[in-house]
């Protein structure tokens, strides 16, 4: 109950500060390929060896894409979002590397491929949240 | 500079009833947070302090399932992790207006919820 009385606080102290600079929000942009739902790192067949290096393949092209929705999303951020936009891509690429080590740690050459798909995943995943086209609304 | 302050006050909060996870409320994860902007952040919390639990539970069970090897990339990775959530909602809580808010306790409400069935996922595979 505390907190709960805390944040209250916060906000009727914010309320006013932001009410002032309110204004219509841009609604979402629909996703441009309604994407077909099914995960395409699942198509990539063969040997280990082959697997990985289809997967690799389609996380570059996501890696394209998060590239780009990145500086978009740093030109459209407002002057005191900026930094933190850097910052939270700076530590994204740490947590990617991290979380996927720990997949490519795993038993049996399994884990390799894991490794591949959750960069995949975690690439294509940030790239949807920052062009828009992930689900945002629930 | 002030805003800044408030936002990191804010998250703070959020993350702070998070671990006491509301009694009464269990954070239905079905439950659509409508209402004021208040009833929407409170709701929203509630449910990301279910998740938080959620997460939390996935991730000690893998830390005692998982391999030795697997043990400190696990740790690290989650460091990183929580890091990383913070800072990005908190772009999103320096957005315009009071929908900002928002859409910071969603980012933290929505990655949690990731995170912990990426975690309760691996477990299965186990």
């Amino acid at each position: 109950m505390r907190f709960s009385l805390v944040t209250m606080m916060l906000v009727a102290l914010a309320l006013p500060a932001t009410a002032a600079i309110c204004h219509a929000e841009d609604a979402p942009k629909p996703a441009a390929d309604a994407a077909p739902s099914k995960d395409p790192s699942n198509d990539c067949d063969g040997g280990t060896l082959q697997i990985v290096e289809c997967i690799g393949k389609l996380t570059e092209e996501q890696d394209k894409r998060l590239n780009k929705a990145y500086r978009e999303a740093l030109k459209d951020a407002r002057p005191e979002q900026r930094d933190l936009l850097k910052a939270a891509q700076r530590l994204w690429v740490q947590y990617r590397d991290a979380n996927c080590e720990y997949y490519h740690q795993g038993e049996g050459s399994i884990s390799r491929i894991e490794a591949e798909q959750c960069s995949f995943h975690m690439t294509k995943s940030r790239a949807d949240e920052l062009d828009g086209t992930d689900d945002q609304a629930k | 500079m002030s805003r800044i302050l408030y936002v990191v006050a804010a998250l703070i909060v959020i993350t702070a009833t998070t671990g006491s996870a509301l009694a009464g409320d269990p954070g239905d994860p079905d439950a659509t947070c409508d209402g004021s902007t208040y009833e929407m952040v409170e709701c929203i919390a509630a449910k990301t302090a279910m998740w938080d639990k959620r997460m939390t539970i996935a991730y000690q069970r893998l830390l005692k399932a998982g391999g030795t090897k697997q043990r400190e990339p696990l740790r690290v990775a989650q460091r990183l992790w929580i890091q990383y959530r913070d800072a990005n909602c908190l772009y999103y809580g320096m957005g315009e207006g009071t929908i900002a808010r928002i859409e910071a306790g969603e980012c933290m409400r929505k990655m949690t919820e990731q995170r912990a069935a990426e975690l309760e996922g691996k477990e299965d595979r186990n």
